[in-house]
């Protein structure tokens, strides 16, 4: 039996969280292998649209890593996107996508090992959610199990 | 023309090699739509490795190039400069990021070599959504403002001006020179402050490139790095500067007199006044605020008495524009305010003051042209010095402010050159004794008769109360017991704060702050003269404490910065990665324009439709998420190119 491997979007903004990643990089962290990361130049530049069509093309979670809350490189972007997110957890709630599977979390340059903290903690939190059915084959039994 | 993308992986030394199948990824890579090359690369950012590739990208007409190597925050620079002397674009290229987020982090050979499978396909998915970018030009501005008149902005201005700059400075009170100013003998040579700062307060009021603006605020800057319009907002001027020749008739005629704030209170001024003896420009200044004229609209006095008729109630303030290229920001630091702790008794026990009023006292300008005494005009028999006040303590200020201990001995030495019969005690928990004078100059104030040192332990461990009209100072030392002294005057070495408007300031000017409130700098170690937001320059005690060498030391080096960022007839080339409208789908809902951080945006009212001010914009691509229509995109950042990437990234796995 195939253990559920859970496919993950992570969208890092430019300033922080992807230097965060590196990080983790350059502390030889252990990360896992599921985590796919895209660079933007801000989380407040992740429209709705990047997070749907991230589920659409088959991510089972996709989550979002800006700047801590103040540390913005343009002022307060992880801001607007904090509220978008939240909007967007309330949108898909009706639809087949669990609001849990969209996350946003803060992550700073440097933070190597919350990077790696966070990417692992959500990679659990799919793992339980379990595969979602819509975009992708769905031939892996629920819960790794 | 059709795509012909090429694909180099880099081994990194063993980096990447070693913990990857990199023959694998390259034939993964070369049979990947439009790619016509992949190819293994030892170690891409060498000299001969980058020649190689450039040569490689010339002979096969690559049109787009990915990079699968080490982190484009390390050499996306490095690779764009490759695709320039292939005679490509730059922006034809997307670093896929194998050593950071493959290599070294997923240390099983087979998965690692699945995820670079992936992230090389999604490189190339998205590298085809890519266009060519050219970084626009403009010219750049030589000129400089200069924010805050004291050591440290004089000291930018005047470097700049024997360059041959133009500065406007902007000083908030009415005369320059700041604390320094103010004070009567410096440590550690007690040269007379005056003799040293006057002469160059008098050559930038002469200096022909420096326009001084007294009594004024900076309400906003906008722009960029070499193009700012700075928006200045002048007090009305109610004595006319040009007209005023200081002869006072005007104060001797005002009827309203308030505790004088230039001698920390300790005597009283009218509400027309000049600052001080000696302040420069050397003209009356209203206090509006206590002014007959201006709270009940009768008076007149001193219109009358003004001989050159410089008195003018109807004036009114003024805004200006003012184009420059870069900004200094020098707006200094305000003292503790001892009121703030009930221990020091500061405001409740007669002949407890501040430092910054011992040296208005000691100072010949002062209430009591120099001379040391307590508020019923006697000598004091004893005085006692409290270090620490209001600093290293989680209470107020957790920094030390690496002046004051000196400042206390060099007062110490002052009392002591005045009365030599006075008892000097000092009360620390520890000495701040740094550079190359101060254990010289702490063992001259050792030697010196009359002089004991009480050590607490901890700077908090002090209590100063009244007790028959004298102030009695009781701190406790490590083993637990009190020393006492009683005292006639206790000065108190107050911490070095960043002035009460800091952070209005800040968000006017868009810099951050520090945890104590500071001006943050754009790197604490390898920057600490440049600021967060670029183009604006630190220099003083607005960025921490300091004494006034290192002030100046800082307004001179910001100045150099700026001359070596600024070259006149010079061109600033702006970033390309900015947001874009399309006009046809853009409704001119004004949704970005609000939450444009930079006030890039603005609605054409012609068009019905948006436009980007490029020079403001950062790319930072807010506006593009919350336009409702998908009317704008950030170049090199596009929804298409994202969505390629993502859908990249999550392609089923062939085997």
């Amino acid at each position: 039996m195939t253990v559920f491997e859970p496919r993950i979007i992570a969208l890092l903004c430019n300033w922080c969280a992807y230097d965060g990643a590196d990080a983790a990089g350059r502390a030889r962290l252990d990360l896992p292998a599921q985590v796919w990361e895209v660079r933007v130049m801000c989380s407040g530049q992740v429209s709705p649209g990047m997070v749907l069509k991230a589920f659409e093309a088959g991510a089972d979670g996709v989550i979002v890593l800006g700047c801590q809350p103040g540390d913005c490189h343009y002022k307060e972007g992880n801001l607007h996107a904090l509220k978008r997110m939240v909007l967007l957890r309330a949108v898909l709630e009706p639809t087949p996508v669990h609001p849990q599977r969209l996350q946003l979390d803060w992550v700073s340059a440097g933070q190597g090992h919350r990077y790696a903290q966070v990417v692992n903690d959500m990679v659990e939190t799919i793992r339980s959610l379990g595969p979602l059915a819509a975009g992708h084959s769905r031939e892996e039994p629920l819960n790794g199990g | 023309m059709k795509d012909r993308i090429g694909v180099f992986i880099c081994e990194c030394g063993p980096n990447i090699k070693d913990a990857m199948d990199i023959p694998q990824l390259v034939h993964f890579a070369g049979h990947l739509e439009a790619v016509v090359l992949a190819e293994p690369v030892g170690l891409m950012c060498a000299p001969n490795d980058r020649k190689k590739v450039a040569d490689t990208i010339r002979r096969h007409h690559l049109t787009h190039v990915v990079f699968a190597s080490c982190s484009p925050r390390e050499h996306e620079q490095t690779f764009r400069g490759v695709l320039e002397s292939a005679g490509c674009n730059p922006f034809m290229m997307q670093a896929v990021n194998l050593r950071e987020q493959c290599a070294w982090v997923i240390h099983d050979r087979d998965q690692a070599t699945r995820k670079a499978r992936r992230m090389i396909g999604a490189g190339v998915q998205r590298v085809r959504h890519h266009a060519p970018l050219t970084p626009r030009e403009i010219d750049c501005r030589p000129d400089v403002l200069v924010i805050g008149a004291g050591v440290a902005g004089i000291s930018a201005a005047r470097t700049l001006s024997q360059n041959g700059r133009r500065v406007v400075m902007v000083e908030r009170s009415a005369c320059i020179g700041g604390m320094a100013a103010l004070y009567e003998d410096l440590y550690p040579d007690f040269n007379c402050a005056a003799c040293l700062i006057e002469p160059d307060l008098d050559d930038v009021l002469h200096d022909e490139r420096i326009e001084i603006l007294t009594t004024s605020e900076v309400l906003s800057v906008r722009g960029t790095p070499g193009n700012f319009t700075a928006t200045v907002k002048q007090a009305a001027p109610h004595v006319d500067p040009l007209r005023c020749i200081g002869c006072a008739a005007c104060i001797e005629a005002c009827p309203v007199t308030v505790p004088n704030e230039f001698n920390a209170g300790m005597d009283s001024r009218q509400a027309i006044y000049i600052p001080y003896p000696g302040s420069l420009p050397h003209v009356a200044v209203i206090d509006k605020q206590n002014c007959l004229q201006f709270t009940d609209a009768r008076c007149g006095a001193c219109k009358e008495a003004c001989p050159f008729d410089a008195v003018d109630y109807a004036a009114v303030p003024a805004v200006r524009n003012l184009a420059v290229g870069a900004v200094v920001v020098a707006t200094g630091f305000q003292g503790f305010d001892p009121g703030r702790s009930t221990r020091y008794g500061y405001g409740t026990v007669d002949g407890v003051i501040s430092a910054f009023a011992f040296e208005r006292l000691v100072n010949t300008t002062g209430p009591t042209g120099g001379k040391i005494v307590t508020a019923s005009g006697q000598a004091p028999d004893t005085v006692a010095f409290v270090h620490c006040v209001g600093s290293r303590t989680e209470a107020f200020n957790r920094f030390c402010s690496g002046v004051c201990c000196l400042s206390a001995f060099k007062q110490a030495r002052q009392v002591r050159k005045q009365l030599p019969e006075t008892a000097i005690h000092h009360f620390f928990a520890d000495l701040c004794l740094p550079g190359k004078t101060a254990q010289r100059f702490f063992d001259g104030v050792c030697a010196m008769a009359g002089v004991t040192l009480h050590r607490l332990v901890h700077p908090g461990a002090i209590r100063i109360s009244a007790e028959n009209g004298r102030a009695i100072v009781r701190g406790t030392d490590a083993s637990g017991a009190v020393q006492q002294v009683d005292a006639q005057l206790v000065v108190l070495a107050t911490a070095m704060e960043a002035p009460a408007g800091t952070p209005q300031t800040g968000r006017i000017l868009d810099l951050g702050l520090d945890d104590d409130g500071f001006f943050k700098e754009a790197h604490p170690v390898v920057d600490p003269v440049a600021a967060v937001r670029e183009g604006f320059y630190l220099a003083g005690c607005c960025q921490g404490p300091k004494d006034i060498p290192a002030s100046i030391s800082q307004g001179q080096a910001a100045a150099g910065r700026i001359m070596q960022k600024l070259i006149p007839g010079g061109k600033i080339t702006l970033n390309p990665i900015v947001a874009r409208v399309d006009p046809d789908l853009c409704s001119g809902c004004r949704t970005c324009e609000a939450l444009c951080p930079y006030d890039a945006l603005a609605r054409d009212e012609n068009e019905a439709c948006m436009t980007i001010e490029e020079a403001l914009c950062r790319g930072c691509g807010i506006c593009a998420a919350v336009c409702p229509g998908g009317a704008i995109s950030v170049c090199h950042y596009s929804a298409d190119a994202v969505y390629a990437e993502i859908a990249g990234l999550l392609k089923p796995d062939e085997k």
